[in-house]
């Protein structure tokens, strides 16, 4: 990724992105945390490209504009259920037309996954609502593994309902956090820092002070950042934009009530593991050695290369999925020629997967899809965020397998047309959410350490002896047992003598 | 029947002495009395868009006394909050009302950022706690 980022970005910009640039025409580039010179020891490394204040949105265009250039045809509207595997090689997809309800099998040499991660199995999180990890359940009925699960990266202030991000500036500059007592209880987590703490000391306090009962609102369920005993002036001038900001999200007057705030997801560093050409790879069941999988990528946060280990830094999740998924395209570019044959696939291919969305469209029960989903994200909220403990996690893992039988016998599916039939989509997606939920809880509880962004209360420490591995996890059906296996992790570089490897070292605050 | 005056409609407009111009008057409401009309049309001209205080300051009115005793700090802050308002008038009739929260104000105007030379950049500097902050906009997070 480091070798091929410099590429990757020029690559873009000879598209037309709009990259802010220097005096002298060169791309401007930003100091964002965590990037550093000789490996950590050369101080502040700058190397973040921006455009404007909309690198996503520009990125997005730039690359609409190409594929166009290139006639690529386009599905909207259209919902992928399934891959179609043919002795353990991908020959395409089975997908349903919302617009009109046909179903189609559409047969590919190459499919690349990029559905993003799974961020809305939780109750609260930065992702849009088709966030619910598609890619990878389909992966995982297809019987392949997904790594490193646990590992998902929160950050301490997301607004109540909305799940939009309140910078830490603000309690950097005088805002205080307060529990339904109206107490300021990071006093008691960290005397001395008390709000100035780190991110994980912060989100960790906000959730025990959350399972203690002390929090706020009707259901108890998030705590308060407040900024009103602060002068008008010092939030208008340190904080400009923040007013908007909470009256649009929250709805309050930033100078007259507090922020409702909880610990929100931003990103899932796990997903389809990968090797660096973006090939997704699977552990053979016999001889235990890994392959990868004819015909099948994945690029962006549904998979897992893994770039970001157990945690994820800034800037790196754009920068991961340009790279990877230009990787995705020069490997497919190099094997297959325009007008290559299909494999030979069984006429009935795809037809269990519809039978189950058959036996889906025709739930009869009595819980709505709505409502088992709303009872996924609070358990995993509650018991499967930041803080984890072996009696967390396990009673957490135990919910959700009785949530995961709810939906299995109790599902009720009222829309029963076939024609934008979101009940039917949505309840297609939560099936997609339980079973990448069940699989985050599951590798959780196996991992008895803690490792970046997979903190455990009872495992405080690094155990780079006995875990430094990925974990896999497989779950063929919703409620089946999560199958947990490990896989090494790489430790050289591709090339010892253009790099060479960085030995892991431990972090110090 | 009233007789309408001769010349009635082809009646000049001026507003100022010096400048003359003759136009006649195309589909229109009714015209006012005359001394109304006048008015009118002098507030109009005066006038400098939705939510602000006319251009030529002068009340046409006296202020009414206060009935309660007024502390001149009050005073002031009226004062302040009228320039304010005034202020955030540019007369083009498109501003908005002074009190509707608005996102963070640009830094800087143009293209180019005077304090790094950044050209093409974001208005407000997203990493404004230095580099350890998180990237944000208007006080919302996108990158941490």
């Amino acid at each position: 990724m480091c070798r091929e980022a410099a590429k990757t970005v020029y690559e873009l910009e000879n598209y037309g992105m709009p990259f802010s640039r220097t005096e002298d025409g060169r791309i401007y580039q930003r100091a964002l945390g965590g990037q550093s010179l000789e490996y950590g020891k050369g101080g502040q490394a700058y190397r973040c490209c921006a455009a404007a204040d909309r690198t996503g949105h520009a990125m997005l265009h730039t690359l609409y504009g190409q594929s166009l250039k290139h006639n690529t045809n386009f599905f909207i509207e259209f919902f992928a259920i399934d891959l179609l595997m043919v002795d353990g090689a991908c020959v395409g997809v089975l997908c349903m037309s919302m617009e009109d309800g046909t179903l189609h099998r559409v047969f590919a040499r190459n499919t690349v996954l990029a559905t993003g991660g799974y961020g809305r199995s939780y109750f609260s999180c930065t992702s849009a609502h088709t966030s619910t990890g598609d890619g990878n359940a389909m992966v995982a009925r297809a019987g392949l593994p997904n790594q490193d699960f646990e590992f998902i990266q929160f950050h301490p202030s997301g607004i109540y309902g909305a799940g939009v991000l309140i910078t830490e500036g603000a309690r950097g500059e005088g805002g205080y956090l307060l529990n339904a007592q109206g107490e300021r209880f990071m006093e008691r987590y960290a005397p001395t820092a008390k709000d100035l703490a780190s991110r994980d000391v912060v989100s960790r306090s906000m959730t025990i002070e959350i399972r203690e009962g002390r929090g706020c609102g009707p259901d108890k369920d998030h705590v308060l950042l407040q900024l009103s005993h602060l002068p008008k002036d010092l939030i208008y001038e340190r904080l400009p934009g923040i007013a908007e900001t909470a009256s649009v999200f929250a709805g309050i007057d930033i100078t007259k009530e507090p922020i409702p705030v909880l610990p929100t997801v931003h990103y899932c560093m796990g997903g389809v593991p990968t090797n660096w050409k973006g090939q997704v790879l699977t552990v053979d069941s016999v001889s235990g050695s890994e392959k990868t999988v004819d015909g099948l990528y994945a690029a962006g946060e549904v998979a897992s290369v893994s770039v970001h280990g157990a945690n994820r830094l800034g800037a790196n999740s754009l920068l991961d999925l340009v790279v990877f998924g230009r990787a995705c395209a020069m490997d497919i570019a190099e094997k297959s020629e325009r007008g290559m044959p299909h494999t030979a696939v069984p006429d009935d291919i795809g037809h269990d997967s519809l039978a189950e969305m058959e036996a889906i469209r025709n739930s009869e029960g009595d819980v709505l899809s709505a409502q088992i989903r709303a009872d996924m994200q609070k358990v995993m909220q509650t018991d499967i965020a930041v803080f984890r403990t072996k009696d967390s996690l396990e009673v957490g893992n135990e919910r959700l397998g009785k949530i995961q039988q709810d939906f299995k016998n109790r599902l009720a599916v009222k829309d029963k047309s076939m024609v934008w039939n979101s009940d039917l989509v949505e309840t297609l997606e939560l099936r997609n959410l339980l079973t990448c939920a069940a699989q985050t809880a599951g590798s959780a509880l196996a991992r008895e350490e803690s490792r970046g962004s997979h903190a455990r209360e009872d495992f405080p420490d690094r155990d780079d002896k006995e875990w430094m591995k990925h974990s896999l996890t497989w779950q063929r059906r919703e409620g089946d047992k999560v199958e947990v296996g490990y896989r090494k992790v790489t430790g050289t570089t591709l090339d010892e003598e253009e790099c060479k490897a960085v030995l892991p070292v431990t972090r110090s605050y | 029947m009233r007789t309408i005056r001769p010349g009635f409609f082809r009646r000049t407009f001026a507003s100022t002495p010096a400048i003359r111009s003759s136009w006649s008057t195309g589909p229109s409401p009714p015209r006012l009395p005359k001394e109304e009309q006048e008015l009118f049309e002098k507030l109009q001209q005066s006038s400098s868009g939705a939510f602000s205080a006319p251009k030529t300051a002068k009340p046409e009115v006296q202020p009414v006394e206060p009935v309660l005793a007024q502390s001149s700090e009050a005073g002031d802050m009226l004062a302040q909050l009228r320039q304010k308002a005034q202020l955030a008038a540019k007369g083009d009739g498109e501003e908005l009302h002074p009190n509707i929260r608005r996102g963070a104000a640009p830094e800087f105007e143009g293209d180019v950022n005077p304090k790094t030379g950044e050209a093409g950049g974001p208005k407000n500097e997203p990493l404004r706690w230095g580099a350890g902050s998180d990237w944000s906009y208007n006080g919302r997070v996108t990158d941490f």
